[in-house]
Order: C-alpha cells, then structure tokens, then sequence
C-alpha cells in the first residue's frame, strides 16, 4: 500500500522543488498537494473538495509549510492536534522562516519536527533525504485500534 | 466656568502645598497671639508695678511734708513764745527752700479771737509770702471747714484744690502767680491743756501750722524713682476727673477725663469745656487705672496711663516680629511643598509619557518583528526558486550548456546563496537589538571553548590551534555573548585559513583591565590582519576590508558584535596589521577609564616603531 505524503504548500516553485527533492532521495510515494490551509484540512477531514474520501486512507507524513493563505500552518497544525482522528499524524514543519518563536509554536503545536527550507538547493536535497528516511522508512505510525 | 474648573483642578492637585500653607498660617496666628497675650501680661505686670510703685512714692512725698509741719509744732511745744526770728532760724534749719521745694509757704497761724485766725509768720520770707501776713484764711469757707476738721481731728487737714499764691518763675512779667495746689493745717493746742476729746480740743486750740503746697511742685518727679517713664499720673481732688478737680498732671495732657469720655461715662462736654490739650491718639487697649487713695481727710483719686512709648519694651516687637516671620516661614513651607508636588506631577506626567512612548515603542517592536519576519520568509522564497532552478538546470540540462553556461549559472546559484546567508545575517543583526537583555553570571572560557570546538568540526581539513584563557567570568546574555564570541572566534577562525600555523586565543588582558578599571578581554590571530587606518571601518555593517574571493563573508558579523558589545554597556575595539594577525578587544560593562580610539593610535605607532 502507496503510503501517501501531504504537501501543504502555496507555492508552485517550492511545490516543484520539493517533488525533485523527493524524486531525487527516490521517494516515490503518491504527494498530495493541498494549496492552502483550508484544502488540507478539507483532504484530512473528508469536507468540501474532498466530500465522501475514503477516510480509512490517511497521509504518512504531513510537510506543512507555516505560511499559507486562508489559515495559517500553525492554525492547521493546531486543528489536527484537535481531533482525534488527525492527532497521531507525523507533521514536518516545512518552512523559509527562522523566526525562533515560529520555531517554538510549531513543537508547542505539536509538530514532530522542524525543517527549515535552505536557500541551497544541495542542502535541501540533503534535508528531504532524512527526513524521508526517517518518516517514511524508519518510523511506524501507531495504529489506530481496530 | 473653564476657569472655575482650571482653579479646582490646580487646588486639588496642589492640595498638600495648600493644607501645609493653612496649617502653618494656623499655627502662626496662634503663636502670635499668644506671644501677644504674654507680652500684654506682662506689660500689665509692669504697669502695675509703676502703679504700686508711684503711690508709695506720693506717699512718701507727702508724708515729708506733714512731718515737716509737726516739726514746727514740736518747735512751739519745746518753747514758751515762738519769735519771728526763731521761725526763721527754724525754716533755715529745714533749709525749707532747697529741701522742700514743694512747700511754698510754712506759716504759723495764731488764734486772736474766736473767728481770728491770721497768719502771724510765714517762710520762707519772700515777696509772695510775707503778703500773706495778717491775712486770714478763716474768712475763707474752705479754709475754715478745713481749719475747724483739722482742730476737731488734731490731725493734718488739707483743702480740696485752691489756688496758691507764690512768686512768679523768672522771666515772668507778673511778680506774683497764683498756683493751683492745697492748704494743709495742723491745729496746734495750748500747753498743759487735755486735747484728748473734741470739746477739749476746741478749747485748748491755740493756732495753726498752715502749708501751702502747690501741687505741681509738691508732686513734681514722683515718678522719677520708679523706673517707667512711660507712664502719666494724674491726681484729682475727690471723684470724677474734671478740670476743677486736678490736682497734679504728670504731663500735662489730661487723659482720665478723656478716657472717660471714650468710656462714655461723662460725653463730650467736659472736653469741650476745658479746652484742655487733648491726646492725638489713643489705642483703647492701652493701660490704664485709677486708684483711690486718703490724703489727711480728703479722697484723691490718682489716674495712672501707659504712654504710647511704655510698652515698646524689649517684647514690644516679639508679637509683630513672630507673626512676620512666622508668615515667611509658611510661604516659604508652601513654596517647598508646592514646587514637590509640583516635581511629583511633573514626574508623574512625564512617567506617563514614558509608559506611552514604551508603548509605541512596543508597537513599533511588533511591527519590526512582523516585517523581519516577512523578509525572512518571503525574501528567501524567490531564492530558493532561483538557486532550485539553476541547480536543475545544471543537472538536467548539462550537455546542452557549454562551459561558460555551466560557469554562468554557477554565479547565479553562488550570488543567491550569498543572498541568502545576507538576509540571514541581518535578520541575526536585527535580533540582536530587540527584545530584553538577560544579565546572568556566564563562563566566557567555556563558552568559547564550545565555540571552537563548533568552529573546529565544521572544517575538519582545518588544524587551528586554540589558545582559550581558564575561569573568565562575566555577567551578560548568554545568548547575544554567543553570538558575540561565534562571530569573533569566526572571524579569526576565517582569516587564518593561509596560514600555515594558525593561532587563535582568548582570553582577559590584564594591562589594559588595569589601566582601565574594567575588564578588558580579547580574541587575538595571526590571521591576514588589517590596515590600521580602516580600523574604525571593521565595525560598520557590510563594511569588509577583503574582497569576498579572498574571504568569504557578509561584512555584517562585526557591526553584530560591535551592538552586542554596546548593549552590555561595553566598548569593542581592534588592533592589526597586514599579515600579522589582529586583536580584537571588548569590554562587559560601562566605565572604560581610557579612549580606545587612542590607545589604538598609541599602539599603531607603537607597533610601527617597533617595525622598523
């Protein structure tokens, strides 16, 4: 089973660049791409566009970048952490910002990691392949019960 | 009503200033009445003593002159028959006229018939008196009835005010003057007669002692012993003190019937008939009495009065004098308290504007944060895309690119990432000014020890040898002083990449913490160093004395640590030379004794010397 990725992400330059990062550490897992906080939260849910998804199939991890128009990525972190179904999903911080406080909400929010999005592009590359291999290959999800 | 509300609005404000004034002009009045109601007192005491004092003198005074009479009843009592000649001898032995002023005429009156009683000798002898001779005053109704009480009484009788006739003063144009005054007898008896009961008395009488005593010389300086001057006395002949009646004016102004007059007791007319001088001024409060006294059968009452001058006694003043200064005391308390009170709302004021400048400040802290935090995010963003790209093209479309493409868009990939390592910086730069400074006791040694240690792995190719100085501490915000000491230990770090033997070290300069009380610490290499003369520049952001292909780096590291330096209250300053290394010095804490700029200079000519 495809495990999917979730790329809250704005903008299409950093949405393309991202894909390569991915595609160059060979992830190839399906990237779902949600264009403000609210079609995120609308996928996670199963709420407007995504009215009827099947729920049962949720992302592995969650890259969520902080600034989004309509609700903010703190403001989507906070609502997953808010429900019950949405609670356990491993969410990377995926960000330009170096704001300490952007820093400190983000893991008060409940985000299980931080990454901050370099202007090199090497280095980015580089970031995209640990983290891959540590949310997507190395960690294991707790399963819901049932 | 805006200036009704202007006035309220001050009075409550300055409230204090006016209860402090209230209060002291309170006590003030009280202190001064009551120095006035003490100083009253005892002027009253003092007057009351002139008053005492003054009686008894009179009494005294007049006592003299009776003994005088009964003197020259003893004379005929000690003789069978008085001569003229023996009365004189008499008189010459009183020395009447030098020692009795006030006895105008000692005369002896001799029964010649039942209603004769003329006056047989007189002394002393002189033009006034010997006239008198053979007169007789028994034909004078008030001469008899006193004549007739003395010889009922054997006593001294006086008449009531008459007028006396003696010798004019000199330059007078009259020879004679008639002078108010009294008439004293004393009744003489015969000799081996009883005179112990009035009938036996008016049988036995033989003549009189007669004296006449005008009042102004009889009287004259009674006042003289006591030790006020300042007080007039007045003596009237029975009650009420009218014109007819007085006997004696100290001073010659009348002032009991005027007092009476202010009294309201006798009205205007008695003034109006005297025409006597009357006192310009008179203060109601001033002293006054008026004492009874019995003198040979008759009442006189005596009328005392403080003078204006009496009571500029030595605490005449004291009242006038408390209650001045008790006034300048009080303006002088309100003026105090009001300019304290004015301070205080002034500070209160200005700490009002302070607390909405913080709040502006404030504000505009939030708004900064707000927009470092959009040129952090937003700024890098296109960046990102620019470096993503070129790095994607590089990599997908290699061979279509020839070497100067490749090399092309190698510049573009370096210039936005030295971009963005800028913007990082100045955000860094930026951070360093905001928000509080936490002061807390740090170990500066191992702080930057952990620093090169950061330094060292970060180049692992690299073989610095890192001198730290042990146990430097100081007290400051552990997290700008690492900021500070990264950038320091950076730089040196960075600038001796072409030595061979790179030396870094840290650590507290003693000479100069000596000569300037504070202590001075440094982070020395023996890097590429610098030209002196661009020492002030080092500091100022994006300022670099190397190009970038030499050493890399965005010039703003030093004005970073030059604001970290500044805001623990220290200064930060360097010394160098092209290809000998640079020291950089900084201090913790305010009160640096000497000018760097200064000692930099001595040290760069210094150094030269020792150059050449």
């Amino acid at each position: 089973m495809s495990k999917i990725i979730l790329l809250v992400e704005d903008n299409p330059d950093d949405e393309l660049l991202t894909r390569r990062a991915l595609k160059k550490n060979n992830i190839g897992n399906e990237v779902v791409v949600a264009r403000d906080g609210v079609e995120a939260l609308d996928y996670l849910f199963g709420t407007g566009a995504y009215e009827g998804r099947d729920l049962s199939v949720m992302p592995q991890v969650i890259l969520l970048d902080l600034k989004l128009p309509k609700l903010d990525g703190l403001e989507v972190l906070r609502r997953l952490r808010g429900n019950e179904r949405t609670s356990l999903l491993p969410v990377v911080i995926l960000t330009s910002s170096k704001e300490q406080q952007d820093l400190v909400d983000g893991y008060g929010y409940g985000a299980n990691s931080y990454i901050r999005k370099p202007v090199d592009f090497a280095q980015f590359i580089e970031a995209v392949r640990q983290l891959g291999l540590y949310w997507l290959v190395l960690n294991e999800t707790p399963r819901r019960g049932g | 009503m805006h200036l009704l509300g202007a006035v309220l609005g001050h009075l409550r404000r300055a409230i204090l200033a006016y209860a402090v004034l209230l209060v002291a002009l309170i006590l003030t009045f009280l202190a001064s009445y009551y120095v006035r109601q003490n100083a009253e007192a005892s002027a009253r005491v003092r007057f009351d003593d002139t008053v005492q004092t003054s009686r008894e003198a009179m009494g005294r005074r007049l006592e003299r002159y009776v003994n005088v009479m009964f003197g020259a009843r003893g004379l005929f009592s000690a003789s069978s028959a008085v001569s003229e000649d023996e009365w004189g001898g008499f008189a010459d032995g009183l020395e009447l006229e030098r020692r009795y002023e006030g006895i105008q005429m000692l005369g002896y009156v001799r029964q010649e018939g039942p209603d004769s009683y003329p006056i047989a000798y007189v002394q002393p002898s002189n033009k006034a008196n010997e006239g008198l001779v053979g007169y007789d005053p028994y034909r004078m109704a008030a001469d008899r009835a006193t004549m007739d009480r003395a010889r009922d009484t054997g006593n001294v009788e006086v008449t009531g005010k008459t007028f006396v006739l003696s010798e004019a003063p000199p330059k007078s144009l009259a020879d004679l003057v008639l002078e108010e005054g009294i008439v004293a007898y004393l009744p003489m008896y015969r000799k081996g007669e009883p005179h112990g009961t009035v009938v036996e008395r008016r049988r036995a009488l033989e003549g009189y002692v007669v004296a006449y005593l005008p009042m102004n010389r009889a009287l004259k300086g009674i006042l003289d012993g006591s030790y006020d001057p300042s007080v007039d006395v007045e003596v009237y002949d029975g009650e009420g003190f009218t014109p007819k009646n007085l006997l004696y004016d100290d001073d010659g102004v009348r002032r009991a019937s005027e007092a009476q007059e202010a009294a309201g007791s006798f009205g205007g007319a008695v003034a109006e008939v005297t025409g006597l001088p009357i006192g310009k001024s008179r203060d109601p409060s001033s002293l006054s009495d008026s004492v009874p006294v019995e003198v040979a059968g008759r009442e006189w009452n005596l009328y005392f009065e403080a003078l204006p001058g009496f009571d500029r006694g030595a605490n005449s003043r004291l009242p006038l004098f408390v209650l001045l200064s008790g006034l300048g005391v009080s303006l002088l308390l309100f003026g105090i308290t009001y300019m304290l009170v004015r301070a205080r709302l002034r500070a209160e004021e200005a700490g009002l504007g302070l607390e909405e400048a913080n709040r502006e400040l404030e504000v505009t802290n939030r708004e900064l944060e707000a927009f470092s935090y959009s040129v952090s995010h937003d700024l890098r963003a296109p960046l990102r895309s620019i470096d993503g790209f070129s790095q994607i093209l590089l990599e997908d479309y290699a061979d279509d690119l020839d070497e100067e493409g490749r090399d092309y868009l190698g510049r573009v990939r370096a210039a936005s990432q030295r971009m963005g390592r800028l913007i990082d910086d100045l955000l860094g730069l930026s951070r360093v000014t905001r928000g509080a400074l936490r002061r807390e006791r740090l170990n500066l040694s191992s702080l930057a020890r952990e620093v090169a240690d950061g330094l060292r792995e970060s180049r692992p190719d690299r073989e610095v040898d890192f001198e730290i100085e042990d146990g430097i501490e100081v007290d400051g915000d552990p997290h700008l002083i690492r900021v500070a000491l990264t950038n320091l230990l950076g730089n040196a770090f960075k600038f001796t990449e072409k030595e061979e033997r790179a030396r870094v070290s840290f650590g507290e300069d003693r000479r100069l913490s000596e000569l300037g009380r504070v202590p001075v610490y440094y982070v020395r290499d023996n890097g590429a160093g610098f030209e002196m003369e661009y020492a002030d520049k080092l500091f100022g952001a994006f300022q670099r004395l190397h190009g970038t292909d030499e050493f890399e780096g965005t010039g703003i590291g030093l004005a970073t640590v030059q604001r970290i330096v500044h805001r623990h209250g220290g200064r930060v300053w360097a010394e160098g030379r092209v290809g000998h290394g640079a020291s950089f010095f900084f201090t913790l804490r305010p009160g640096l004794q000497f000018d760097p700029s200064r000692a930099l200079a001595r040290e760069g000519s210094r150094e030269e010397a020792g150059a050449r």
